[in-house]
């Protein structure tokens, strides 16, 4: 049987490496059981009002997360730059600190719905997220979860989520770090995070600042020959984001938490070669979460939230005024309870208001409610079989779309005792998994609502999506994992808006297409400590496929065309290696030719990067100082993720951080 | 396997992966017996793009996507919107309007043979001669938002340089010689400006009627300058059709333009008639009725004698959402381009309004030169 077993994993093995099919994702070095997470789940007496994740109700379904190293290694960049090196996801970006959009298996950027502790933060005028807006240090916990899944997260998980979280830490005592960043092209940054806890209250406030000139030197073709050029009016001009969170223990079965994140950047948007335009894109969001959850009894907890965001972005040029502003305040409440012995349920249900100014709308004041209600549901039969079932019901102003997911996880067959145990002898597990899930994205408030064209009568766009996949964890020596995940999914998006000119005159967004995504999404990861050594080594590959599917007379698409921007291979390959004092990370990523037109004619070629830091680490009486030495783009590959806006050459960038607790 | 040789091989298949291309579209050469269209394609609404020109070989129909790329290399982009192509003597002055410059390509091969900068969003060119060219540019602003160095520049064409400048009305667009002067359309006001090219001298500034746009000259030598008519806009950019006026259609004497001109008004402002060509016999007229907002509209067409000027809002002469339009001056086929910046299509017709085939081409086709 052992032989047979690693027989099943060389040639898994194998196949990964002749073929590829190795995809890296920030995985933590060994999840838990959730077979035994899942039992823990229902005897929540035990701990503390403990949250219930939603991704307890996502089995089937991909789910990565960025570890702690990785979290800290980015802690003064963006959740741009941590997914485009980490993750094979396709991030659309327009250069350093500009624009930066997301692609997850072959949808558009409103098609991934982005939450902030559980509450969506897309931008409601444009319905996504400039993801140079998010700053990692806000948060504590960063997760994707591919593949779609309105029914846990609502509007717009048709491509995937983003899941940004801040978790209160109450272990005693007051710890923080300040850190000081300074790097190539004008780049200056730093922060602060303190928090501190008793058996009552526990804070954290997390602040970061970062400015870039982003003045540097790239090359075009002309006449006559290559000719080089620097950057001008792409300038970073101011980065803050400052997030205050103070968590209250009220009696032994509440708990209050008020969550603030505050982000003001002050950017210009880089021109197109030779058209500057001195354009400058103000972008502010001020959110602000009130969270109560109670332990209603053992078997019993419920949570109620409310919400008020303000975004702002203010665009201005030589010749364009664009000023918006967004209120959202948003409610939410649910109830969780075991269900006898394997089961539980959570239902619960939220209301959205959103309240827009801006000259561009009909209306000077424009707003728009959405609800919804959900019912999610686990059921363990045995320990190594775990459904669920989940239903989202949402109340949109043109269309209620009812979105059901259901999913499945199966260990095929274990030996030896779970993964994470403390024994020596090679154990391994290996589980299937599969889902199917119905989707849905309402339209934005641009689409229904901009002066002119926009259409007040645009349904949501509906996903209905397969996936299934092997995931297969073995324990090769003492604390040594590896882990390996190969996932197939399908989706078919219907009524996809698109803009087009109409015979009204303007351009006008319609439900007008289907899309096909279809995809393979493989990873591993090893995790190994040894005496001194802490490796993590992790490779991960997308091949990824997203085709129109029905020509309409309106849709001057025809069928059976790629979707531009969607690259059909993507990798990435990275390793952090720790020894003593010492710490060294490496990642690589490879992204196959992009089409970058609708005809599919033109493209964008691929391209490979290399990126790594060299740090020390200090220790001196419970404090520690880490210098860190970085490098992006380290191969200075010339090359274009958007067309026409040159990415950076290669990079440097030294950091200083103290911590202490 | 050990694990370094498993994400070594890992790296390279990635890397591997990530180099592939797709196939490069077989690209069809030009050829050398006036078979040649270039299809002048603005590029992507995005501003971001770039702008191209497919090129369409008329006996085999086949199709080269980005004939300037193909050609002269793939990092060799044409740059942000292609507006506007003019030939002489073999070569091609192809108007980049928001990279401000004029690529120069030798004919028919479109080899890359020169770059004329130094130019402040150009729009249209005209050779005058065999050494010298007039570009007509819309300028810049200055800090107090009032336009500057609006008018032509007289380029060089041996050193493809600027050398002069022609104070002009205000955004000057498409400009033609007649009865050996130099007309230009100033679209931002209601002045045809005359200029003598022996002497680069304003010899006259003709008052036609607003935003005038585009010249034909037919067989009579008469010469037809179409006029879109003052489109004033809402704050939102929508038409205000209170304040817009009508298109009219002047046709003069080019020897004498002071005298005999004939001034007709289209009975509705809800289009703007703009881009006016002559069939090869130089006796019909065709135009497109744009929309305002869009710059789309149908294709409309007139007989030089007709004494009524066509309706623009009735049944068009071809129905359509068109942002070019272009006239083989061989056999009179009608080739249009559609507006989508999407997948674009070039369609053909023929003179009497029957569509004979379409091509998919890039995105904003705005017009088409014959070669």
């Amino acid at each position: 049987m052992r032989c047979f077993s690693l027989s099943r994993l060389a040639v898994v093995c194998g196949l990964l490496a002749v073929t590829g099919v190795a995809r890296a994702q920030p995985l933590r070095p060994a999840p838990p059981d959730s077979a035994r997470l899942s039992r823990r789940l229902h005897q929540l007496a035990e701990v503390n009002v403990r949250a219930v994740g939603p991704e307890r109700f996502a089995t089937g379904s991909r789910h990565y997360a960025a570890d702690s190293a990785t979290l800290s290694q980015y802690r003064d960049g963006t959740v741009a730059e941590l997914l485009q090196d980490r993750t094979p996801l396709y991030i659309k970006s327009y250069g350093p600190g500009q624009l930066a959009s997301i692609s997850i298996r072959g949808t558009s950027a409103q098609q991934t719905a982005v939450l902030w502790n559980g509450l969506n933060i897309m931008l409601p005028t444009l319905g996504q997220n400039d993801f140079a807006l998010l700053p990692v240090g806000a948060n504590t916990r960063l997760a994707v979860q591919p593949g779609p899944a309105a029914a846990l997260y609502g509007s717009g998980a048709i491509g995937g989520a983003v899941l940004l979280n801040t978790t209160p830490d109450w272990r005693p005592g007051l710890r923080g770090s300040v850190q000081a960043d300074a790097g190539s092209f004008g780049l200056r940054g730093g922060s602060a995070e303190v928090s501190t806890a008793n058996a009552a209250v526990a804070v954290r406030v997390a602040a970061s600042y970062r400015q870039a000139l982003n003045n540097y030197p790239y090359t075009t073709q002309e006449f006559g020959g290559p000719v080089q050029r620097t950057l001008v009016g792409a300038a970073l001009r101011h980065q803050w984001s400052l997030a205050p969170e103070v968590a209250l223990r009220l009696g032994p079965a509440g708990q209050l938490t008020a969550s603030a994140w505050f982000t003001d950047t002050d950017r210009e948007v880089e021109p197109t070669a030779g058209l500057n335009r001195h354009a400058r894109q103000l972008d502010q969001s001020r959110r602000l979460v009130l969270s109560y959850r109670h332990q209603a009894s053992a078997r019993a907890q419920w949570l109620v939230r409310a919400a008020a965001f303000e975004d702002v972005l203010n665009y201005h040029d030589d010749g364009i005024t664009s000023d918006s502003r967004v209120r959202t305040t948003q409610g939410q409440a649910e109830y969780t309870a075991a269900v006898g012995a394997r089961g539980s349920l959570r239902v619960g249900a939220e209301v959205q208001h959103f309240s827009t100014t801006f000259r561009e709308y009909a209306s000077p004041l424009t707003t728009e409610n959405r609800a919804a209600a959900f019912a999610l549901f686990r059921y363990d039969p045995q320990p190594r079989l775990r459904l669920t079932a989940n239903l989202r019901q949402a109340a949109l102003p043109q269309g209620n779309p009812l979105t059901p997911t259901a999913g499945l996880e199966w260990d095929l067959w274990a030996n030896g005792p779970a993964p994470d145990s403390l024994t020596s002898s090679p154990t391994h597990q290996l589980t299937f998994k599969a889902s199917a899930a119905h989707t849905y994205r309402a339209p934005t408030l641009n689409e229904r609502f901009f002066n002119p064209g926009g259409n007040p009568n645009l349904r949501p766009e509906i996903g209905l999506g397969y996936e299934a996949g092997l995931l297969h964890r073995t324990q090769l020596a003492l604390r040594t994992t590896l882990q390996t995940e190969l996932t197939g999914y399908r989706q078919l998006v219907d009524d996809w808006v698109q803009w087009t000119p109409g015979p009204e005159g303007y351009w006008r967004p319609r439900n007008l297409r289907q899309v096909l995504t279809q995809g393979l999404e493989a990873s591993t990861a090893l995790t190994l400590r040894r005496g001194a050594h802490r490796l993590g080594a992790r490779a991960a590959y997308a091949f990824t496929q997203a085709r129109t599917r029905r020509a309409t007379p309106d849709d001057p698409v025809p069928v059976g065309q790629p979707l531009p921007y969607v690259p059909t291979h993507t990798g990435t390959l990275s390793l952090d290696y720790a020894w003593h004092a010492w710490r060294v990370a490496a990642a690589t990523s490879a992204t196959s030719y992009r089409y970058i037109d609708a005809t599919a004619r033109a493209f964008l070629p691929g391209y490979g990067l290399l990126g790594g830091s060299v740090g020390y680490a200090l220790r001196l009486h419970g404090a520690e100082a880490l210098l860190l030495l970085q490098g992006n783009n380290l191969l200075n590959q010339a090359y274009e993720s958007y067309e026409g806006r040159p990415a950076p050459p290669r990079a440097l960038s030294v950091s200083l951080r103290l911590s202490w607790r | 396997m050990r694990f370094s040789n498993y994400l070594i091989v890992s790296a390279l298949a990635l890397v591997s992966l990530a180099g592939c291309s797709p196939d490069k579209d077989v690209t069809v050469a030009p050829s050398s017996d006036n078979t040649n269209v270039f299809v002048l394609n603005e590029g992507l609404y995005s501003a971001t793009g770039t702008g191209t020109i497919s090129l369409f070989n008329k006996s085999t129909k086949a199709v080269t996507p980005d004939l300037f790329a193909s050609v002269n290399g793939a990092g060799r982009r044409l740059g942000n919107v292609v507006q506007s192509m003019a030939v002489r003597d073999k070569r091609g002055y192809i108007v980049v309007n928001g990279a401000n410059k004029v690529e120069v390509v030798s004919l028919p091969d479109f080899k890359s043979v020169g770059v004329i900068n130094g130019l402040n969003s150009p729009r249209y060119f005209l050779p005058i001669s065999t050494s010298r060219a007039y570009v007509t540019q819309w300028g810049a602003y200055n800090s107090a938002y009032n336009p500057i160095r609006v008018g032509i520049k007289v380029i060089d064409l041996i050193t493809n340089t600027v050398v002069d400048s022609i104070a002009t009305g205000s955004t000057p667009e498409r400009l033609t010689m007649a009865g050996g002067k130099v007309f230009v359309a100033n679209y931002g006001s209601n002045t045809v400006t005359v200029i003598d090219p022996a002497t680069n001298r304003v010899t006259n500034t003709l008052t036609v009627g607003d935003a005038p746009n585009s010249f034909a000259l037919d067989k009579n030598n008469r010469l037809w300058v179409l006029c879109g008519g003052l489109i004033a806009y809402n704050a939102n950019y929508t038409v205000d059709y209170a304040a817009t006026t009508p298109g009219k259609l002047v046709g003069l004497d080019p020897a004498n333009p002071a005298v005999g001109a004939t001034s007709r008004t289209f009975a509705s402002n809800r289009y703007a008639p703009t881009d006016i060509h002559t069939n090869p016999a130089g006796d019909q007229l065709y135009f497109r009725a744009a929309d305002g907002y869009s710059y789309l509209g149908a294709v409309v067409r007139l007989g030089i004698a007709d004494a009524a000027l066509p309706s623009l809002t009735g049944t068009p002469f071809i129905d359509g959402l068109f942002y070019g339009l272009g006239i083989d001056p061989v056999d009179g086929t009608v080739y249009t381009g559609t507006g989508t910046f999407s997948v674009d299509k070039m369609t053909r017709y023929q003179p009497n309004g029957t569509k004979i085939d379409e091509t998919v081409v890039g995105a904003g086709p705005n017009g088409f030169v014959f070669f």
